[in-house]
């Protein structure tokens, strides 16, 4: 390597120190600065500092008399003193700067001294911390709305007072799928990732949905979906605002419940019987193979029930049948009534010969659950009638066929269970 | 001229890239944003920085980041008329050497003007 080629390295190496962007000084252990880069004399002066080469722990006092005394300490411990302390100094007009410190003890006679400012950063970080609290006291706040950060997995990236005060979640929340909080109308998941693609066509989407709280309760929140973009305007994340409209659904709920329920018996009436099955046909005509099973009830004599106890008591019978098919069927069966002493139960995906079984059992438990009513005890027997049916597109023939059963278990005998 | 001479502005506006070379202080001429026009043979030696590596440049930002500050590059900016000699600081080859700079500014002369002396 010949002279000029070493020159012009040196000369490249010297520049490269020239701009470096931290303050570095090396100084002995008498204090006496031997080298140093521009930035730490910029630094230094633009702090109202000294900054005369052979005044180094004067300058080093004066940035932070702790760390002063620490390296003075460690002279003969050679090995770092301490990394990224944290320092604040004003400036000679009086605005604060943050620097960061970094000292190493090299050997007794030559130390490292860094110095960073990180002035922008920290305020940066103080403006953050003030729009988080801000933004915490305002989730804090808001009373009937909660507030989820997602990202663009859609897991939930945060917690916040809103989620803990409505749903019962904590911490524990944070990294879980947002939709797995989710149902739909239907109770089926909503499809959170449909509307996240519409959100990032369009800025927002908006949606009601249930949310699962922590104690399996739902609420229903009245849902936007708010796509949140970085500098170079890609999506980056999500933010989910939403209004509680529990109490809204609970009304409407009750009223359509109202409508639909034979408030005798607590049982479904014709027209909820109606919108029941609705859903179950609707799959049959979309083709699903679905067999569909109907028993008719109906108390045997209950004119008798009627004449003896009067009309009281008859209703206290039919409340009495209403409960006691109420708590033999399961939540997904329709029980409903039709009207007088009829009863009827549409069973999904249930055989003939399962459906005669529990029509027996029914049969059998009114026939010894006595009634006890005022002073007296009524006991009364039903006689039911089994239909089923394959690829049903509606469900009066299937009524009509167990009807027809009905009527042969009445003309056998009455309190027996009868096929078609 | 020498380093604390009257009208020197003018003079130094009238001289030329290799009369500067002659002189026995630094004299680093600029456009008023900083950009070097001429940097003399004195102050690239002190500098350890070739005028290759130094013209059309920033000086404040790019060449010597220790004046980019309110005692030297905030001044230049802020003061359309400016001739003040202050004790510094340069860091020449990363040793910190006691320097007495001039600065120069005027609204009738095309350029600025950094002086450096020993």
């Amino acid at each position: 390597m010949n002279s000029e080629s070493v020159a012009s390295e040196e000369e490249s190496l010297l520049q490269f120190v020239y701009q470096f962007p931290v303050a570095v000084l090396r100084m002995s252990g008498a204090g006496v600065i031997d080298l140093m880069n521009p930035r730490a004399v910029g630094l230094l002066m633009g702090l109202g500092l000294p900054f005369q080469p052979d005044q180094g722990w004067v300058i080093l006092e004066a940035l932070d008399p702790t760390l002063c005394n620490l390296v003075r300490a460690q002279l003969l411990d050679p090995g770092l003193v301490a990394e990224q302390r944290p320092v604040e100094r004003c400036d000679p007009q009086g605005r604060p700067r943050h620097l960061a410190l970094t000292a190493i003890v090299v050997n007794a006679d030559s130390c490292m001294v860094v110095i960073e400012d990180i002035t922008s950063r920290v305020l940066q970080e103080r403006q953050l911390a003030h729009e988080r609290q801000s933004l915490a006291i305002v989730l804090e706040a808001l009373q009937g709305y909660f507030v989820l950060m997602l990202d663009l997995d859609l897991r939930i990236t945060q917690p916040n007072p809103s989620i803990e005060r409505l749903f019962g979640h904590g911490a524990t929340i944070v990294g879980r799928a947002c939709q797995e909080l989710l149902l739909s109308e239907s109770g089926q998941p909503a499809d959170l990732a449909v509307k996240a693609e519409q959100a990032i066509r369009q800025g927002w989407a908006s949606f009601e949905a249930e949310y699962r709280c922590a104690d399996g309760t739902v609420i229903w929140g009245d849902t936007m979906l708010t796509t949140i973009v970085d500098e170079a305007g890609a999506p980056s994340a999500f933010v989910i605002v939403a209004r509680d409209v529990s109490e809204r659904h609970r009304r409407e709920e009750a009223l359509i419940d109202a409508a639909l329920t034979d408030p005798l018996t607590g049982v479904l009436n014709r027209r909820g019987l109606a919108a029941r099955v609705a859903p179950w046909l609707e799959e049959a005509r979309a083709g699903k193979a679905l067999k569909i099973s109907a028993l008719a009830l109906d108390i045997d004599f209950f004119k008798r029930v009627n004449d003896r106890h009067g009309h009281d008591g008859g209703d206290a019978v039919l409340r009495h049948l209403g409960q006691l098919l109420t708590s033999q069927f399961r939540r997904g069966d329709i029980v409903a009534r039709l009207g007088g002493e009829e009863f009827v139960v549409l069973l999904r995906d249930a055989p003939e010969a399962i459906a005669t079984t529990l029509a027996e059992r029914m049969r059998h438990l009114l026939e010894h659950t006595p009634l006890a009513w005022k002073d007296e005890t009524i006991t009364v027997t039903t006689s039911i009638g089994v239909a089923s049916g394959a690829g049903l597109v509606e469900v009066e023939l299937l009524l009509h066929d167990a009807d027809l059963a009905l009527y042969r278990a009445k003309a056998e005998g009455r309190n027996r269970v009868v096929g078609l | 001229m020498d380093f604390d001479g009257e009208a020197c502005l003018a003079t130094l506006e009238a001289m030329s890239a290799q009369a500067l070379d002659d002189l026995a202080f630094g004299v680093v001429r600029m456009r008023d944003d900083g950009e070097v026009v001429a940097y003399n043979a004195w102050e690239s030696k002190l500098a350890g920085l070739s005028k290759e590596r130094v013209l059309a440049r920033n000086f404040f930002s790019q060449v010597a980041p220790c004046t980019n500050n309110y005692l030297v590059a905030e001044r230049f900016m802020n003061e359309p008329e400016l001739d003040a000699t202050l004790d510094y600081i340069f860091t020449l080859r990363m040793k910190p050497t006691a320097v007495r700079l001039r600065l120069l500014r005027s609204a009738s002369a095309a350029h600025i003007y950094l002086l450096v002396k020993r």
